[in-house]
């Protein structure tokens, strides 16, 4: 039997659990072929990104008030993006994020975005946003490529999925 | 030979049909249980329908030095079944934070799961949560047999209670109270860790019976933390023992006002009592900030009564603020109240016992009026949960007093919806252990149109069709039918809330209109108010009360993950042939002049500059030299001889000019819808035209259907209004449009703070 060595990642923050209905985060990157960039929107409850990041030790408050480029929103950025992620069969896709917009009802849009995309046959999606705040969060993404969409689902226990470009 | 071929074949595509042939509008009887003399076919309780009675009589102790409660309780149980019954089942909820508990040993998890310290501390979490039960008696101070499975416990009584016969025990028990905080929950306590204060919402607090009925017998399926609580309705008598500063809400009214509240306070909450317009203080934040300064050494008891409930919460704090108003209902009035400390102000003191009032008023008008005597909204961080009378919910302005657009109606949203669970299912009391749906999702319903008359634009989040869409579409590995237990939900709110509120909106909009869906949902609810309803008693309610077949729309959407995706396959366009040679030959010139040219046609107009035919005239026979548009007498006599032959009007009904739209609609998402159809004109203008759903009954995949206008239409739109919840607009167009994406339309807002930060900085400049 093989032994790993588990690294834990020591941050230290207030664990502030609440019975609530949600858990799901969804992606649409949509592959902007002029331009050869990936654009995505991640929807999610704005108040789950805050709990998720006050688990990390990252005390972001209300997520609305983060002024752009502070250290702050730097740090916010960078657990999205190590939460999100693509590689496709010719390149690993660098990401960052434009943007965030939270609206009346308490949904978070993060724009999130690669440029130097080139066209692919296969692209694997890593969506592991807020998955380790709550095991039961499920992700979805809808990718359009072209005017095809497609889809994959993401789990605690499944974190990437591959999707293959069946017509190109 | 050649007839047994063609029989042959007939036989083998008579069998195609039947395997291939996927009939949406088959009914749901093998889906629904058998009606019965309990419950009947058309949706109403039957003639032989019984639940059982279980009253409580409760003695407790709050220790806010050790944060535990002790409690002692006798129960009565009725029993009204027709059976005798071996031995009773209660339920010990808080048994799932035991140490042992199976709820922790469920959870699927990988090493992914224990990266992070957090993570660790989190698995690792050790609490010694559980009821510890000191003994359970008869009256006679017997000892009761009993045992304990997880979060059920079984008492064995010496005879079996015989139909019509009642139990009366005694249980005491004691458990440590979970800071809701650190370990979670429906229920716990807050600690305010500046002042060393605690504001305890407390629930499941004592063991309670389970339901028993003529559809699960015991209803004893363990409580894992999803599925929530079915239980028997009763009446309660209960003494709650706190801190002689603190302040108790609690399921019921308050019997000893005297004793615990000042004559001040009395006399605010006769004030309260005749205060339709808006709150009265009965303590104010002064007065509550003032209170939790210290900490009182003595005791106070407070006794409250409650008839005909499902079960009994309580809150407790010396720092509540207290606000109260009247809500009059048709046959009596009602005491709206709220409970908050001054963390959740400026928005409780300004929102909560409104909008309490507010969803009483709108409820109502759709179910029943609201038979209790109160209805309490009570303030904590991060919580939403509901119990008769009494509600739970959070909506926590910033420490600067201000707060977001989110929080505002994140407050109002958690309100509406923890108050509407009054209606379901504390008073409509369907089985919440089983069907998740049957209470949060007609509840989400509900909460939207009173959302909706709060505020014009109000930004509700579930409801409204197209709301859905993005959970409907794509990927079904991992989504479940709305008729799914509890524990096996993938996508709990979306599955549970969201796609069963959006159903019933969509009926109400689309397939049933308002009059109709509106008189069968209050059927619905009146029929079962104080009873116990299955999903069976709400379909049938819903077909009984409005003539409408919904079989096919309860396959759909409550028994399979299908979708909503019709797309315009294709459009082609008929005119009728008039006859008339001058018509004719005119459109047909019109027609050809208005084709398409080739490349080399264009080209060969300039580039050769004479073609034989020209050169040569004498080389044009009859076909080179016809006019293709002429008349000829014979035509215009032909055209005299039909009109002559035909009917006044199928003379009108041939010069109508009218246009023949045949469009191909193709089903992709699985799910059978109306149509609605925009046609808009060339001249501007639009109309609506809608198809029932019936149109798919015997083919769902692929149908045509002919519109006919009488002016030319230059763009057809299905679903224009949003009311289908179609996961994919782009297919809905014809000819087709481009739809931009939310990222394409995303522009970055300099705005980093929120408005009301925003004025406030601005008020300080000037």
């Amino acid at each position: 039997m093989v032994r790993y060595i588990l690294i834990l990642f020591l941050v230290l923050g207030v664990r502030d659990i609440s019975a609530h209905q949600f858990h799901v985060a969804l992606a649409k990157t949509v592959y902007n072929e002029k331009d050869k960039a990936m654009e995505v929107t991640i929807e999610a409850e704005a108040h789950d990104i805050e709990h998720w990041l006050e688990d990390k030790g990252i005390k972001a408050g209300h997520l609305e008030m983060i002024e752009r480029n502070s250290d702050l929103w730097k740090k916010m950025s960078k657990e999205i993006l190590a939460n999100f992620g693509a590689t496709t069969d010719k390149q690993k896709l660098v990401f960052y994020v434009v943007g965030i917009e939270v609206v009346r009802d308490g949904r978070v849009f993060i724009y999130v975005y690669a440029e130097r995309v080139e066209p692919f046959n296969e692209i694997t999606w890593n969506f592991s946003l807020l998955m380790d705040h709550d095991d039961s969060q499920q992700n979805k993404l809808e990718m359009k490529w072209k005017s095809k969409k497609y889809y994959a689902v993401f789990l605690h226990t499944k974190r990437t999925a591959t999707i293959k470009i069946k017509d190109k | 030979m050649k007839l047994v071929y063609t029989l042959l074949f007939l036989s083998c595509s008579g069998l195609l049909w039947a395997q291939e042939w996927d009939d949406k509008f088959k009914q749901i009887d093998n889906l629904l249980p058998t009606p019965n003399v309990y419950r009947t076919a058309s949706g109403a309780p039957g003639h032989q329908y019984y639940q059982q009675k279980a009253d409580y009589k409760i003695k407790l102790e709050l220790d806010d030095e050790k944060q535990l409660i002790r409690g002692e309780e006798i129960i009565t149980y009725t029993n009204n079944s027709p059976d005798p019954l071996e031995y009773l089942w209660l339920q010990l909820d808080q048994n799932v934070r035991a140490q042992h508990s199976h709820s922790k040993l469920i959870s699927v998890d990988n090493m992914e799961s224990f990266k992070g310290i957090n993570n660790l501390e989190r698995k690792m979490f050790e609490f010694d949560g559980g009821f510890k039960i000191e003994w359970i008696k008869s009256m006679n101070n017997e000892d009761l047999s009993y045992a304990i499975n997880q979060t059920m416990l079984r008492i064995d009584p010496k005879t079996p209670l015989k139909p019509g016969g009642t139990l009366t025990f005694k249980v005491k028990w004691w458990y440590n109270i979970n800071d809701r905080m650190k370990v979670g929950g429906r229920s716990g306590y807050e600690y305010f860790e500046e002042e060393d204060n605690y504001l305890y919402t407390i629930a499941q607090f004592f063991p309670r019976m389970c339901v028993y009925d003529d559809v699960n017998g015991w209803q004893n399926k363990q409580f894992l933390g999803r599925g929530e609580f079915t239980l028997p309705f009763g009446d309660y008598e209960v003494e709650i023992t706190v801190p002689a500063d603190h302040v108790v809400a609690a399921t019921g009214e308050l019997q000893n006002a005297n004793a615990v509240l000042t004559s001040q306070q009395r006399e605010r909450l006769k004030k309260a009592a005749e205060a339709y317009e808006k709150p009265v203080f009965i303590i104010t934040d002064k007065e509550a900030e003032e209170n939790e300064q210290g900490k009182a050494s003595g005791k106070k008891k407070w006794i409250f009564k409650a008839q005909n409930v499902r079960d009994f919460a309580f809150a407790s704090s010396r720092k509540f603020i207290w606000d109260a108003m009247t809500v009059k209902q048709e046959n009596k009035n009602v005491l709206a109240m709220s409970f908050y400390p001054k963390e959740g102000n400026p928005l409780w003191e300004k929102y909560s016992t409104r909008i309490v009032a507010h969803t009483l008023n709108v409820y109502s008008n759709y179910t029943f009026d609201y038979p209790y005597p109160v209805a309490i909204s009570v303030h904590s961080r991060h919580i939403g949960m509901e119990y008769p009378m009494i509600c739970f919910n959070g909506g926590r302005p910033e420490p600067d007093g201000t707060y977001s657009e989110r929080v505002k109606y994140g407050m109002l949203t958690v309100i509406i919806h923890e108050v509407g669970h009054n209606y379901f299912p504390m008073i409509v009391n369907s089985d919440e252990r089983q069907w998740t749906w049957m209470d949060e999702g007609l509840n989400t319903f509900l909460q939207y149109l009173t959302e909706q008359e709060w505020e014009r634009g109000y930004p509700s989040r579930r409801g409204p069709a197209h709301k859905i869409t993005d959970y409907m579409a794509g990927d079904k590995s991992t989504l479940s039918p709305i008729m799914t237990n509890s524990e096996s939900i993938w996508q709990f709110g979306n599955n549970a809330y969201g796609k069963p509120a959006t159903a019933l909106n969509i009926l109400r909009e689309t397939i049933m209109g308002r009059e109709l869906f509106d008189f069968a949902f209050k059927t619905y609810a009146r029929r079962w108010m104080f009873k116990h309803p299955t999903p069976a008693d709400f379909f049938r309610t819903m077909e009984d009360a409005s003539a409408v077949d919904l079989d096919w729309f309860w396959r759909g959407w409550f028994f399979t993950t299908d979708h909503v995706d019709i797309a315009i396959s294709n459009v082609k366009w008929y005119t009728l042939n008039t006859e008339n040679p001058e018509v004719e030959s005119e459109w047909r010139r019109t027609h050809d002049q208005q084709q398409d040219i080739h490349v080399g046609d264009i080209r060969n107009q300039s580039d050769i500059e004479e073609t034989q035919t020209e050169k040569y005239p004498e080389l044009n026979d009859f076909y080179n030299l016809k006019d293709p548009y002429a008349i000829s007498p014979l035509d215009t006599e032909e055209y005299a001889e039909l009109l002559s032959k035909l009917t006044p009007e199928q003379e009108k009904l041939l010069n109508s000019n009218l246009n023949f739209y045949e469009l191909e609609f193709e089903n992709i998402g699985g799910l059978v819808m109306p149509l609605i159809l925009q046609l808009n004109y060339a001249d501007g203008s639009s109309e609506v035209r809608y198809i029932p759903a019936e149109i798919w009954r015997f083919k769902s995949d692929v149908i045509t259907k002919v519109f006919i206008t009488e002016k030319e239409v230059k763009h057809f739109r299905l679903d224009p209004f949003l009311e289908t919840a179609d996961t994919e607009l782009s297919n809905n167009s014809w000819p087709r449009e481009v739809r931009q994406s939310r990222f394409q339309m995303f522009r970055e807002k300099q705005l980093q703070e929120n408005e009301m930060q925003r004025d406030k900085r601005a008020k300080e400049m000037k």
